[in-house]
């Protein structure tokens, strides 16, 4: 029996080896991170030219059909005009992985003259104020209220905010917004109809101008939060009560230490992991905008923006937002693997030092 | 006057059409007496332990009796009064180690919490305390700063005797502890206990399925039946002769040691539902000394000799006699 006789805390060795599956699990992330974002760019360049005929004849075969036929000769001009190559498919490549590189993403077809990171540009700041914000409000209440009804389940309180939940998350969000503009809107007056700012405004920073965009966005933003809520709040609600069925939970009891601490250290601590998961998804995709959002309210933001361009066939507007979204996506599940590191001890052996 | 005192305990699973599993339980435990508890799979001996923990999940429930802890009754009290002596009073050991442990937390914070909730200790002395349970167990010092997860089935075990320990606890409860492990680990938990016993002053139920173990620890032994204590004796009275037929069962399914036997005897049927209980003894179906009467008459828990027995036919077998039975 040498346990006496042991320093007092043998603990460096076990921190330092910790430390190196950290390190590890860092650098398999970025490489698989990097690994993606290259697919994801690579499909974006092969997908268009995978499909018969070019942006310039296409522009042609339009004119001809509303009674405009243009020279061959035209051809040329329309695409110097887009910026088309006929050149081989690699130096094609080549040329797009420089000109993604600078965040030149070409022309738009429908907003010509403007450039599609113009466009983009324009659009995000809209997009992640309205649905950035109304997804983390969204989040942290309803994660919130899931932790309080899986403690009181099966009490008034369980019975009413999971019913309210379950209703909310069932509706058809389309049916709700039109229904809020409706009748906030139009009948009582309180909100604007509709876009971002008052029309004829110049964005601006002032407190007016600031005030006036908060007032165009509690309409659109309220209808997020009521209608992704309760998936947060049932999701949450759902783990937590598995948690509280296991062992720990019932010794910590035994232990006789306080509701709140069991409730938070034990439970949720424990079910919120898969919620975190969810949650990452969730602001990767908020620069997608909330399509339908955005085009009953007419937000000027990316929502809007990606339906114009899908609607005007503009394809270098479509893939320069697409492209924005896959890196938001990819980006946002990279930090959250790497935020699972600090909220799950598990992770940093399973993942850093097995497989 | 006894540390614990358990009087006519009943506790019920669902409200409507309740399903008794512990049907009037009634025993002591005195200061610093190891008890033992033993009763096949579904008998409601976990559940017994829990509840005397005032743990009981629903859809369990207390539905009688009264569980006196150090002169309190604590079915009287509300878990805003029983918080304060919980861990300090009676401390438990979950039969699963490994799922008793929070993922998420060190072993140091699962350690310090408990002793920040109910002592007033400095800092140094919390740690000191931490380190002190972990010696207790034979762990390396340096997995206090350790996750559940880094550790072996064996050591997570370990650690939460360890943490039983953390409070001075008047009472500990260990349900089947060493169930899980294999039979290296179990012997090496064992010998620790006894050890442990020299070094401190508390008092154990242990709670397990295997009767061999439990003679081997215990002062007493508790035997349980379809909810029902049917014999209580003394440890090394019980390894001469067992009273109760489902006892003296038990004794012969045990191998003995030195002995050239090959053959063990199991017990026919199995345990009644206890959604129908028979009308009588619960054990009749199964008993090889069944009369008329036990198939129409409940026994009682009757004193015998110094020890308890719930049989009519031994009960009266061993009054006629008058002298210890014979078991031949």
């Amino acid at each position: 029996m040498n346990h006496g006789r042991r320093a007092l805390f043998g603990v460096t060795s076990g921190e330092s080896e910790r430390d190196g599956s950290c390190m590890k699990y860092f650098l398999k992330r970025v490489l698989l991170l990097i690994a993606t974002l290259w697919v994801a760019i690579t499909l974006n360049f092969l997908i268009p030219r995978m499909m018969p005929g070019n942006p310039g004849q296409a522009v042609i075969a339009k004119f001809a059909g509303e009674g405009h036929p243009l020279t061959p000769s035209a051809l040329k001009a329309i695409d110097a005009m887009l910026g088309l190559s006929h050149a081989s498919l690699p130096v094609q490549y080549w040329q797009y992985l420089g000109e993604v590189v600078h965040l030149n993403f070409g022309v738009s077809y429908s907003y010509f003259p403007y450039t599609v990171t113009e466009l983009i540009a324009k659009a995000l700041p809209w997009t992640l104020g309205l649905v950035g914000v109304s997804t983390v409000i969204s989040f942290f209440v309803g994660t919130g209220l899931g932790v309080l009804v899986a403690w009181r389940r099966n009490q008034a309180t369980d019975g009413i905010l999971t019913s309210i939940a379950a209703f909310t998350g069932a509706f058809p969000y389309f049916w709700f917004a039109l229904a809020a503009v409706y009748v906030l809107g139009f009948l009582l007056n309180w909100f604007p109809l509709s876009g971002g700012y008052e029309v004829g405004a110049i964005p601006h920073l002032s407190w007016g101008f600031i005030l006036d965009v908060i007032h165009h966005a509690i309409l659109p933003a309220v209808t997020v939060v009521v209608s992704s809520i309760g998936g947060w709040l049932i999701g949450m609600r759902n783990n937590m009560i598995n948690t509280l069925g296991e062992d720990y939970v019932l010794l910590a009891r035994a232990k006789g230490l306080s509701n709140r601490w069991i409730a938070t250290m034990y439970a949720a601590r424990n079910a919120i992991l898969p919620n975190i998961t969810g949650f990452g998804m969730a602001l990767g995709f908020v620069v997608a905008g909330s399509l339908l959002t955005e085009v009953v309210f007419g937000y000027p933001g990316m929502g809007n923006l990606l339906y114009n361009a899908v609607i005007n066939e503009d394809y270098p507007l479509m893939q320069g937002i697409f492209l924005v979204i896959v890196f938001c996506v990819i980006m946002a599940n990279f930090l959250v693997d790497l935020l699972y590191v600090f909220i799950d001890p598990r992770v940093r052996e399973r993942r850093g030092s097995g497989a | 006057m006894s540390l614990l005192s358990v009087e006519g305990l009943k506790v019920t699973y669902g409200l409507r059409n309740p399903v008794y599993a512990v049907r009037g339980v009634s025993f002591e435990i005195f200061e610093e007496e190891f008890v033992g508890l033993v009763g096949e799979s579904g008998c409601g001996k976990s559940t017994l332990g829990f509840a005397i923990a005032r743990l009981e999940r629903p859809p369990a429930r207390i539905a009688g009796g009264r569980v006196v802890l150090d002169g309190r009754d604590w079915t009287a009290m509300s878990e805003r009064e029983l918080r304060p002596h919980r861990w300090k009073d009676v401390s438990v050991v979950l039969q699963s180690g490994m799922n008793a442990l929070n993922p998420v937390m060190t072993i140091e914070a699962q350690f310090r919490d408990v002793m920040v909730q109910h002592t007033d200790w400095s800092e140094p002395a919390i740690r000191q305390r931490a380190l002190e349970v972990l010696d207790m167990v034979h762990i390396d010092r340096d997995i206090l700063f350790r996750y559940p997860h880094e550790l072996s089935g064996g050591m997570k075990q370990r650690v939460v005797i360890a943490m039983a320990f953390l409070l001075h606890p008047k009472l500990i409860i260990l349900d089947e502890p060493t169930t899980a492990l294999d039979m290296v680990v179990q012997r090496e938990i064992m010998d620790n206990l006894m050890e442990l016993r020299g070094r401190e002053k508390f008092s154990l139920l242990f709670i397990s399925h295997d009767l061999g173990l439990v003679l081997e620890i215990s002062d007493r032994v508790l035997i349980m039946y379809a909810g029902q204590i049917v014999e209580e004796n003394r440890a090394e009275n019980l390894l001469e002769y067992g009273l109760h037929p489902y006892t003296q069962a038990l004794m012969r399914s045990l191998p003995v040691p030195g002995s050239d036997a090959r053959e063990f005897h199991g017990l026919r049927g199995s345990p009644p539902n206890l959604r129908q209980m028979p009308k009588g003894c619960a054990f009749a179906p199964r008993c090889d000394l069944v009369t008329a009467e036990c198939h129409e008459v409940e026994p009682d828990l009757e004193d015998i000799n110094g020890a308890k027995v719930r049989c009519h036919v031994v009960g009266k077998e061993v009054r006629v006699r008058g002298s210890e039975p014979s078991i031949g």
